[in-house]
Order: C-alpha cells, then structure tokens, then sequence
C-alpha cells in the first residue's frame, strides 16, 4: 500500500548567462539540478524562488520570466510524492560571482550546448525547458501516468 | 488561520466555441469560474481535471475513461491566489494559498454546448466582453483575458515582499517579445495595424529628442527581419516611419499627437493594441537600455489604446514632456 505525500509546490530558476545556464549539483552525485525549492506555507511562489537562490547562490533574482510548470510524480519507500514546479528564467546578474553557499553542493555554468548530453533531474523539467529555450513559448508538461503503483 | 498551510493545487479549463468562451456560475451567483477543481495528493494534474470536468470531459478528451486519456488542451498559464473567493489577499500566509494550472480547449464545432455542470449553470459570454464579465478568482480572470488577445502562456503570480526586492519585475525579454509577437502575425496584417506599428517604432526612435542615421539604418535592418513588419513592404514602412520622423523633429509637439492618432487606429482592437505596445517595447530594449524617455513614450501608447499599463509591465506614472 503506498501513502500519499501532500502535494508540493515548487519554484525554480533557469539563470542565464549568454550561452550559458547555471545547474547544481550535490557533491557524490551525479545529476544536476536547478536552483530553487519548495514553497514555504504562508509564502508566494516568487519569495520562496528569491529566498533559495539568495540561500544556494548567494544571487538576488530581479526580472523573472515565466517558463512554464513541469510535474513530477514519484514513488519512494512506498510514498507517492507529486510535486509541480513552477519554472522561470532570469538573466544572472552582471559580474555576479557563481559559487554555491552550501557547503556540499556545487553550482556549474554549463554551456547551453551540452545541456542536452546532462542528467538533469527531475526529467520532467528538460521538455519545458528546452521548449522554452527553442520557441521561447511556456508550456505545461503533466507526469505521465505511474504504472505498478495502485 | 493561525498557521499558515500548504499551499493547494488546482486545475482548471478555458473551454472556447467559436468567438466565446464557455464559463461555470453556481445557479442564482453573479461570480463566474472556470471549470475544474482541487487535485488531491494521489492524482496526477490532468487526471484530476478530467475527472472535475465529468460529463464535459467526454466530449474534450478523446477517449476518456479510458486506459489512456489523451487530453487535446492546451496549456494557459499558472496563477497564484490566497483568501477569499476572488482571491484578492495580499498575503499567502491567508487561507486557501492556491496554485492553478489552467489550460484551454476548443469545442468540438457542430456539437451542442452543455448547459449545466457540476451543480453550476454553464454560459456562453462573448470574448469581447470578459472585460466586463465577473470571473473568480480575479488572478484567473486575468490570465483568461490575457489568453484571449496574446494565446501565450502568462504566469500570474502573488506580488508579496514588494517592498524588499525594490522591484518586482516580470518583464518578458526582448526574444521572448518577438516571439509572442511573430506566433500572432495572422493577426497582424490589417493596415490599421500596420499604420499603428511604425507610428510607435517612430516615437521610440524618437523619444530623446535625437535622431541618429544609425537609429533609422538599425528601424531598417529591423523591419527586414522581423517576421511581423516584414509583412508590409518595405519602402512604405519606411516611407511612413521617415514623415512620422520628419514631423516629430520639426514640431514634436505636432509629431507626437500625429503618431498618437496612428497608434489610437487599432484602439478596440485588442489584439493588435497589445502587440502595438510589444513593438513599442521591443523597439526601445533592442539597442540596450530601456530608458525613461522611451518608456514615457510607450506608457503615452498604453494611454492612447486604453490599456491597462500594469498589464504591461511598465511604470505606473509617465512624465511625457
């Protein structure tokens, strides 16, 4: 029997640089994801998008751009999480100095090129964002649905 | 209320037939909703709003209660909401703090319209008139007018903490502009149109006072690879563009009443007023800088066409001389 995990809401940033985005990753692993995190009760999705990336980054974010929403469901030690994360682009402020504020994460300007050949995490966010960096249009992408899991 | 909860998801669906839109008002109530409802931890997004949609569903999802629905909407945008119905409080720490993901679908032409669902008595309200039209929560209203004139995807968020990032910007880049405006250039054809569009190019290249050949050579090389302006010949966008010049050099006070009157051709027009004003501000950003003067000279536009300049992410108070 797999329980249910409220939904979460999160907001993330893809910041841009040029030709450039800026991804974490948590040292040992080999994944990358993008700064940002889950909304706080009681907070907007924006303040909490400022909050992590001031918290990860050390960056204040000014001008957001809506990419879209991708939603990710999935199913851990019997617990069935489901989360929408909320997507936006922001330019990396000028002269910002790129480095994490986590001691055991690592933040990495990765050229827009190999983007692609990464493992990018949840998988659910490449389709919107590489919609959004093609055609600059947001779009929605839903959780296919989960087999094995009634 | 005490402690602030989760905030809830919920999905919701823009359903359009021919020039309206199809809305959901409980019987006897002034306030209209969209269609669909709350997702529960357990269900993904779209299934929950098949399963809200019931009997509307079968029409809009092929095959639906099936093994695999494949819903045929298309994405809207994402609102962010907290308090009471209209969803007006300015603090998400208030009740209800709600996502909604909303999409929107046509209606199958030649199928009647449903009258009633779930409990609520389903209208018909012609597209031109959602401005006047009572739709809750107000962030969702929004979005659907937005949808109406752009069919881009907007995001509508909570506008807390102001005050402590100075700034709240949501302004879409300059690519991004260009390329809502270039997925609309069906419907950016009409004279009107175009008449509107070089008179505000021309008062952007204009606004400080100045013109430089360089700016007139940079309007060019725009025009030729702009996928809407290069829709119109070419010698007489520039034969317009260099009289709206001409004019706004030797008498600007006359110059900008003349360019205004253009601008004001597609007033009503809301599509194309929209996409006037995009011009306007992609026109200023290209080169850099957005600066004082040439957003006085947009929010002069807004003005003219009866927009809203909130909607457009400028400043809200302009200082034309």
């Amino acid at each position: 029997m797999v329980s249910l995990a409220p939904v979460e809401i999160s907001a993330r940033v893809l910041f841009l640089t040029q030709d450039r985005v800026l991804l974490a990753n948590r040292r040992g692993q080999s994944w990358f994801y993008l700064p940002g995190g889950n909304v706080s009760p009681g907070e907007t999705v924006e303040a909490a998008l400022r909050r992590e990336t001031r918290e990860q980054a050390g960056l204040d974010v000014t001008d957001l751009e809506f990419i879209g929403c991708a939603e990710h469901v999935y199913v851990e030690n019997d617990v069935r999480y489901q989360e929408i994360n909320v997507l936006f682009a922001a330019d990396l402020p000028w002269g910002a100095q790129i480095g994490s504020w986590e001691f055991d994460v690592d933040l990495t300007a990765v050229a827009l090129a190999s983007l692609r050949g990464l493992d990018l995490r949840p998988v659910s966010l490449r389709a919107v964002i590489d919609g959004w960096l093609a055609h600059r249009r947001p779009t929605w992408y839903g959780a296919p649905a989960l087999t094995g899991t009634g | 209320m005490s402690t602030p909860a989760l905030m809830r998801l919920e999905a919701r669906l823009l359903i359009r037939s021919g020039d309206s839109v199809l809305l959901a008002r409980p019987s006897g109530g002034a306030w209209h909703e969209l269609p669909g409802g709350p997702v529960p931890p357990g269900e993904d997004t779209e299934r929950a709003l098949s399963r809200q949609l019931g009997a509307l569903a079968a029409r809009l999802v092929p095959g639906a209660g099936g093994a695999a629905p494949a819903p045929a909407w298309r994405f809207l945008g994402a609102t962010e909401h907290a308090g009471d119905d209209l969803g007006t409080a300015t603090n998400p720490a208030a009740a209800a703090h709600t996502l909604s993901v909303l999409f929107t679908v046509d209606w199958p032409a030649g199928h009647p319209v449903p009258s009633d669902w779930q409990g609520h008595d389903l209208v018909l309200v012609d597209a031109g008139l959602l401005v006047a039209t009572r739709i809750r929560p107000l962030p969702v209203a929004v979005a659907v007018r937005r949808w109406v004139i752009e069919e881009w995807p907007v995001w509508r968020g909570m506008a807390a903490n102001a005050g402590e990032v100075g700034r709240l910007g949501r302004r879409l880049s300059v690519a991004s502009l260009r390329a809502q405006l270039s997925a609309r250039r069906e419907d950016l054809r009409s004279s009107a149109f175009r008449d509107a569009a070089v008179a505000m190019c021309a008062l952007v290249t204009a606004a400080d006072g100045k013109i430089d050949p360089a700016e007139r050579d940079g309007l060019r090389a725009f025009v030729a690879s702009d996928p809407v302006m290069s829709q119109f010949s070419a010698e007489e966008l520039e034969a317009r563009f260099d009289a709206h010049l001409s004019r706004l050099v030797e008498d600007p006070p006359a110059g900008r009443a003349a360019a205004i009157a253009d601008i004001a051709k597609v007033r009503n027009r809301p599509t194309e007023a929209a996409a006037v004003i995009h011009l306007g501000e992609v026109i200023g950003r290209i080169d850099g800088e957005f600066v004082h003067s040439e957003q006085a000279v947009v929010l002069d536009a807004v003005h003219a066409l009866g927009l809203d300049a909130a909607e457009f992410a400028l400043p809200a108070v302009g200082n034309a001389p």
